[in-house]
């Protein structure tokens, strides 16, 4: 029975390539924006999700805050009264599961870096200092670290310190001077050269290390030094394979919480990460929301469609249902008939739509740089909805065609 | 009554029915207190000059229109109220219709034609239907037309294709509304020695004809004049 209803189906649309073709329109349409969309943020979601696993997940960050967490993103700044002491690290570190542990000096970006003041004779200017990483860089002049440097205060300065701030006519004029951080006299040994942005790619944007990246340089023994002198605003622990985070991290703020019952803030995770990554979903989804806007008045025009083609083929072949209902064909019958048929046509449009906004998303892709993911609910909602459209579009003329009279029908 | 051959089994029973049509604000007075039996086995030709009423009565005794009036027992059981459903069900069991235009389905092969009442019955599996259907074209002289395109047959071997395709659920009735109305005298010849030897067979044949020649098939004739059947119009 399915058999013959797809046969006689695939007949009659046959017979009408170009017709069927033109009311599949608004249904590629609609389906190919929706699938374009959807694999491009689904791509942009993996990766995005790669980048910050890449970046240690085993890592719990406790911090100090002033103000809870608000729901609405409400967020005002208030100097904290308290940061961690070198006592709170040895307990942290005393809990079963905790592996490692390393401070948060805190800045705008956490991560591991120092917020330094720099003198140079009368002119008064605010670093960030990170450890020296081995990593390449280029210089606008100088040199990089090396063994002459080993037991002296030398710092590698960040182009940024004379792009923000213009006290210094020529950032070169600096060079091998001495100048004073936190009492502490450096040899300045190297300029680094002007970051750029724009230069970027997408994935190397993603694989940056946003924390360090205006950050200049020094020795590791130089910054355990300067640190000493730093108020601790969080400590970050590694935990050992297996254990729950959530555990450990209750027991410290436990502890935290226990030894200081004076402070006015709390002690909690400083989940940043997973703010930005939610922030960046929250983006994505709205994003998606005012394309399936689009999408569904496309798929209204096309059902439109639909629904006056059906009306057409139902008056064509109104002596067709008449011989059908004749010879015995139920009214529910010639109901399936032309549902499935307008379900097939706008199935056919979803099916074309989706190989089109894949091949759109790989081209789009190529550009901004994600690959596009097509996920199994994306096809088969691309799928759903169409086959939904046909039947929801297609159910009036069915309807009315299952309601003919058939010797009305037959001799007209 | 039931004395041995001569056992009649009344298919059909219509008692003073009636039919109007809605035709502005007056009604159409079509059939006129019309009382007819059909006996099984019976082949009955309806006469009647064009607008007297032979295709809206053939209508009626096919469950494709209802009665206005009076009361109508097929095969026993009143049949005067059935729903849209039972009617499908009862005109594709117990009826094959021809008619004067064949009305084939072009979007459909030959067999596919054929089987179409089959399909619709649902109580056989494909691979029956199509055998059925070949059997029922190798009956009406087309077993090598089954895969044949409608469009391509001549008039009477579409009329034929209409044969198998009314044959094919072996129906208690055969329902012909001028079946050789559209054909030449010759292949109009070849379908009615088919329906004869159908009604030797002992299939009950209902036909509509304006031609007085064919009435020599027929085991009985009633005419029919605006509404009436001529003998009690006379009486
Ligand atoms: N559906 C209809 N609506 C209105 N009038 C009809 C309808 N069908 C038939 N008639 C009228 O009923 C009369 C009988 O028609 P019909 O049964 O087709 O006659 P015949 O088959 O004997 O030529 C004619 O006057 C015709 O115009
Ligand atoms: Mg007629």
């Amino acid at each position: 029975m399915i058999g013959n209803l797809f046969i006689s189906t695939f007949l009659s649309l046959k017979a009408h390539k170009l017709r069927v073709f033109l009311t599949m329109v608004g249904i590629i349409i609609g389906i190919a924006s929706v699938v374009t969309i959807s694999t491009l943020g689904e791509g942009m979601k993996k990766q995005i999700l790669s980048s910050t696993s890449a970046m240690n997940t085993d890592v719990v960050k406790l911090h100090y805050t002033m103000q809870q967490d608000s729901e609405e993103g409400v967020y005002y700044y208030e100097e904290p009264d308290f940061s961690f002491s070198r006592i709170d690290m040895k307990k942290v570190q005393g809990i079963d599961g905790v592996k490692a542990i390393y401070p948060e000096y805190g800045n705008f970006y956490g991560g591991d870096n120092l917020q330094v003041q720099m003198n140079y004779f009368n002119i008064v200017s605010y670093l960030q200092v990170a450890p020296n990483n081995n990593a390449e860089k280029t210089f606008l002049c100088g040199r990089d670290f090396n063994e002459s440097d080993v037991g002296k205060n030398a710092i590698i300065l960040n182009h940024s310190l004379f792009d923000y701030d213009n006290q210094f006519e020529n950032p070169e004029e600096l060079l091998d001077k001495a100048v004073s951080i936190n009492g502490y006299m450096y040899k300045v040994i190297g300029i680094l050269e002007k970051f750029s942005y724009e230069s970027l790619s997408q994935s190397e944007a993603m694989a940056l290390d946003w924390t360090t990246v205006d950050s200049s340089l020094v020795s590791r023994a130089s910054y355990n030094e300067l640190s000493k002198s730093q108020a601790i605003k969080g400590i970050n622990f590694k935990l050992e394979e297996g254990v729950d985070k959530h555990e450990v991290l209750a027991e410290a703020i436990g502890i935290m919480e226990e030894s200081h019952q004076d402070v006015k803030g709390f002690f909690a995770e400083n989940d940043m990460n997973q703010k930005e990554m939610k922030q960046m979903e929250d983006a994505i989804g709205s994003l998606t929301m005012f394309l399936m806007a689009i999408t569904a008045i496309s798929l209204l025009v096309g059902g439109i469609g639909v629904m006056n083609i059906m009306y057409v083929s139902v008056t064509e072949r109104k002596r067709e249902i008449g011989i059908r209902r004749a010879i015995g064909a139920k009214p529910r019958v010639i109901l399936f008939q032309f549902l499935s048929e307008a379900a097939f046509i706008t199935l056919l449009g979803g099916l074309i739509g989706v190989g089109i906004g894949y091949s759109l998303s790989m081209l789009a892709g190529g550009f901004i740089e994600i690959i596009p993911v097509m996920t199994p609910q994306i096809f088969l909602i691309s799928s759903g909805v169409s086959v939904m459209t046909g039947v929801i579009f297609g159910i009036i003329p069915a309807f009315s065609a299952s309601r003919m009279d058939p010797i009305k029908a037959i001799y007209n | 009554m039931e004395e041995i051959g001569e056992k009649k089994e009344p298919l059909v029973v219509l008692k003073n029915i009636n039919k109007y049509f809605p035709a502005g604000k007056e009604k159409l007075h079509v059939l006129k207190n019309l009382n007819l039996t059909i006996y099984q086995g019976e082949f009955i030709m309806v006469m009647g000059k064009s607008g007297s009423g032979k295709t809206t009565l053939m209508n009626i005794i096919g469950f494709l229109d209802r009665i206005s009036e009076g009361s109508y027992f097929f095969n026993q059981q009143d049949v005067s109220k059935l729903t849209e459903n039972k009617k499908s069900e009862f005109r594709n069991e117990y009826f094959g219709f021809i008619f004067q235009q064949f009305f084939l389905i072009n979007s459909l092969n030959v067999i596919q034609n054929v089987k179409l009442p089959c399909v619709y019955e649902k109580k056989k599996s494909g691979r029956e239907q199509n055998e059925l259907g070949k059997k029922y074209l190798a009956a009406v002289g087309l077993g090598d037309k089954a895969k044949s395109k409608v469009t391509e047959l001549s008039g009477g071997q579409q009329q034929r294709v209409a044969i198998a395709r009314s044959l094919i659920n072996d129906p208690l009735l055969i329902m012909a509304d001028e079946p050789t109305g559209a054909l030449d005298s010759e292949t109009g010849t070849e379908v009615m020695e088919m329906l004869k030897k159908l009604n030797q067979h002992g299939k009950t044949i209902v036909m509509v004809t304006h031609d007085k020649d064919l009435t020599r098939y027929a085991t009985r004739v009633v005419y029919m004049k605006d509404g009436r059947f001529l003998e009690e119009a006379i009486q």
